[in-house]
């Protein structure tokens, strides 16, 4: 009985509100507050705010009121963060104490911070911490193709590596960082500017989970003589706000103060390879404005930071079919993944849109990647790695054009990409690639020529156009991606992309088709798939054209 | 227009070689991407599979006691979710429940035969409808989340056992089993308390009637513990 009694209270326990749990206090005004923008910030965010005509202090700059906070510290268990942006500090109390909270003047309000411990990110579930000391031959071709898909050999050519460019990587842990050979570069050059572990409030991050390791990797890691990712020459501020096993949702509050944090420090980019979706929210909560984490990724894109996140790993899950949070935020650069063995969207990576119905994922990267861990090199999956290689892009690409405002840039890398003016829900506008920036992009001659109205086509493919059969389309391509080999060659056949866009802009319906034939090629819309005033957009190898469907 | 479509298609086909060669990789329909299904562990409707255990609770009944080594119990079966609103539903499982109870008899207690053996036990095999109100609380993006069940049950014995373990006369220990003992009733109700956290849930199950019927040759009527607690799990 007494055993009985003693489980079911342990498990009742569990179960439990917690008496101690996390609050946010948020506060009525800043009155009083003294405030030196030069004196509070890096030089690196004056420059950043100067450059880009934003202003050096608005009030969600100023720091909270120190009298208010050192009164609510007073009143509470711990303070674990605060908030500059929401004026708000987030605490930890149990019921009574809040209670006494509200009762003061200057409190606006006060609201739980949800404290169960839920699941295990999606994102670190994907994530192997296997290790090898050498890589195989078909794992340097891998790693040597996770920079090249993106044309980062155009960036090497003319020196382009980011430098003077910042970057925030927000992550669960950074271990081996301070040891690893792949980042003696950064470490022998001080360009490991700060680090802060925002959970356990130090400034030591080579601890913990090695998820950040190895999306540090991707920004700018080095083995041997080839670059795991593009900026190899950028600065870093490596910021902890995750736990490693659970997923509190005070971790966005954790991501909010290290967001703030890089602001103050002078982010250009933030990477992170983060996200918050069923556990904690419902789809429909996925609008770019609901969570904390995309309200404070938004505020950093305000403060003149270009904010890249990964897409996520929801793509399986049927009951999730849209981005999650932080990358639901319109003014985030969301990463999707792709698969380098046919170039498509790799068959985890979350599909878009944002349930407000915004482009999502904005772009394409490899989520199939070779990244350096805790002790040593290995393969690894997840767009946790499409959206730091396109970080360390986005830096090579700013240092190119520092004349480009964050959200200047981020139309830029959109326009950059592959499949531009063509998009979906699943690749975004596909890979960015380097020629662009660099001009060097290639011009694209006509690659077909369509015949047909009213959502009937025939589509006949340029002569010299792809490597596939030069007749008419007699036979079924059953196996598309047979004899797939890396470094671009996709076997015989190319991709040919198209989607149905209402005139919102918002796409009803998108297809690929693998073709290896070059005449009569048949597109049939189903008429109830489209609308007069909808525009089908047919995309195939560089080249696109846009229909008005009538 | 649908017959100007008719006729390009017919002309396409009557003219050009069929187009076969083309092999859909990807295909999706947004409309229907981004209609959020009623169906979900948050959402209207829900229907998941659960398994359980649970045991003896301690509180004993009039002349027999239980003993909690020898009582346990396994269930298993389909429920069905109906929610009304982010914080209330109602659930309804179908189950089968396998009951057992070890006990010892006070002293005195000749039921259910006058012997004093060592050991025995009941054994009931039941087919259970439960009804359950569910509150909801806390936040869960698109999981069950933090609940409490309040709900009853009606289980219909379909089988039943009385086994025991005794010394007989040269002092040799023997077992003997008593299938469908007619003191036995055909059906029995509950009322039942669950408190979950997404896919498990702690248990606790109170029967409302008497397993055992009134018979004239006993002057009071013994029954078994009415409480048991345990686990849930559910996928």
């Amino acid at each position: 009985m007494i055993r009985i009694l003693l489980v079911l209270c342990v498990l009742a326990n569990t179960l439990a509100v917690h008496a101690q749990q996390t609050y946010a206090v948020y506060l009525t005004d800043k009155q009083g507050v003294v405030f030196d923008p030069y004196a509070f910030f890096d030089a690196k965010a004056i420059e950043r705010r100067t450059a880009h005509h934003i202003p050096l202090s608005d009030s969600t700059d100023m720091p909270l009121n120190t009298a208010y906070v050192s009164k609510i510290s007073t009143l509470v268990k711990e303070v674990k963060a605060e908030s500059r942006w929401l004026n708000a500090l987030f605490v930890e109390a149990d019921s009574a104490q809040v209670s006494h909270i509200n009762t003061l003047s200057f409190v606006k309000a006060t609201a739980p911070v949800n404290p169960a411990p839920v699941f295990l990110t999606r994102v670190q579930k994907l994530f192997d911490d296997k290790a090898l000391a050498k890589l195989s031959q078909a794992e340097l071709d891998l790693l040597r193709y996770q920079t090249s898909r993106m044309q980062a050999s155009f960036f090497k050519q003319k020196g382009i590596d980011g430098k003077g460019m910042r970057i925030a990587v927000f992550d669960v842990g950074f271990p081996g960082v301070d040891k690893l050979p792949y980042f003696k570069h950064l470490r022998d050059s001080n360009r490991i500017v700060r680090t802060i572990d925002i959970v356990k409030k130090n400034d030591f991050v080579y601890a913990s989970n090695s998820h950040g390791t190895a999306t540090l990797s991707c920004i700018a890691g080095r083995y041997e003589d080839i670059d795991i990712g593009m900026a190899t020459g950028a600065e870093f501020l490596l910021a902890r706000t995750e736990l490693a096993t659970w997923e509190p949702k005070s971790e966005e509050y954790y991501w909010l103060a290290a967001a703030e944090w890089a602001d103050r420090f002078g982010a250009n980019i933030i990477s992170s390879s983060l996200g918050y979706g069923l556990n904690r929210y419902k789809t429909k909560e996925m609008n770019g404005h609901h969570s904390i984490a995309a309200y404070a990724a938004t505020m950093a894109a305000k403060k003149g930071i270009l904010v890249v996140s990964s897409a996520g790993n929801e793509y399986e899950d049927h009951n999730w079919r849209f981005i999650i949070t932080p990358s639901d935020a319109d003014s985030v650069l969301c990463v999707g993944g792709t698969d380098p063995y046919n170039d498509m969207h790799i068959d985890f990576s979350s599909m878009g849109p944002s349930s407000s119905m915004h482009i999502k994922p904005n772009v394409s990267a490899p989520g199939h990647v070779i990244t350096a861990n805790a002790t040593g090199i290995g393969e690894n999956f997840g767009t946790s790695f499409s959206c730091p290689l396109t970080a360390g892009f986005a830096a090579c690409a700013w240092q190119m054009n520092r004349q480009y405002t964050n959200m200047q840039l981020f139309s830029e890398i959109e326009k950059s990409a592959h499949l531009y003016p063509y998009f979906d829900y699943v690749h975004g506008y596909g890979i960015p690639q380097a020629s662009y920036f660099t001009g060097e992009k290639m011009k694209v001659d006509t690659t077909f020529d369509i015949k047909g109205f009213s959502g009937v086509y025939v589509i006949d493919i340029r002569p010299g156009v792809g490597n596939i059969l030069d007749t008419a389309c007699v036979e079924v391509n059953k196996t598309p991606f047979e004899d797939i080999e890396l470094k671009g060659d996709f076997g015989k056949g190319i991709n040919l992309y198209y989607h149905v866009q209402s005139p919102n802009g918002v796409l009803k319906s998108y297809k690929v088709l693998r073709i290896n034939c070059r005449k009569n090629l048949q597109l049939v819309l189903d008429e109830k798939d489209f609308a007069s005033g909808d525009k089908l957009l047919i995309h195939l190898e560089g080249y696109t054209q846009t229909i008005e469907l009538k | 227009m649908k017959i100007l479509r008719a006729g390009i298609c017919l002309m396409i086909l009557l003219f050009t070689e069929t187009a076969q060669s083309q092999t859909v990789i990807l295909e999706r329909n947004v409309t229907q991407d981004t209609t959020v299904s009623n169906f979900g562990p948050n959402r209207r409707h829900y229907l998941t599979v659960f398994y359980g255990l649970d045991t003896y609770a301690g509180i004993d009944q009039n002349g027999l006691e239980g003993v909690f080594n020898s009582s346990f119990g396994v269930n298993f079966g389909l429920r069905y979710k109906l929610q009304y609103s982010e914080h209330i539903a109602n659930v309804f499982d179908l189950s089968y429940h396998w009951q057992s109870y070890g006990f010892k008899r006070k002293a005195n207690v000749v039921f259910p035969d006058s012997l004093k053996p060592n050991h025995e036990s009941f054994n009931f095999h039941m087919l259970c409808l439960s009804a359950f109100f569910r509150i909801n609380y806390g936040h869960r993006g698109e999981n069950i989340g933090k609940y409490i069940d309040v709900g009853a049950s009606g289980g219909l014995i379909m089988a039943n056992s009385y086994s025991m373990n005794n010394i007989d006369e040269n002092g040799k220990s023997f077992n003997k089993q008593t299938f469908e003992p007619s003191y036995v009733r055909d059906f029995v109700s509950f009322v039942n308390l669950k408190a979950g956290f997404n896919g498990f849930a702690v248990t606790a199950q109170y029967r409302l009637d008497n397993f055992f019927k009134p018979a004239s040759y006993m002057p009071v009527t013994y029954e078994l513990p009415r409480l048991r607690a345990g686990i849930e799990f559910s996928f």
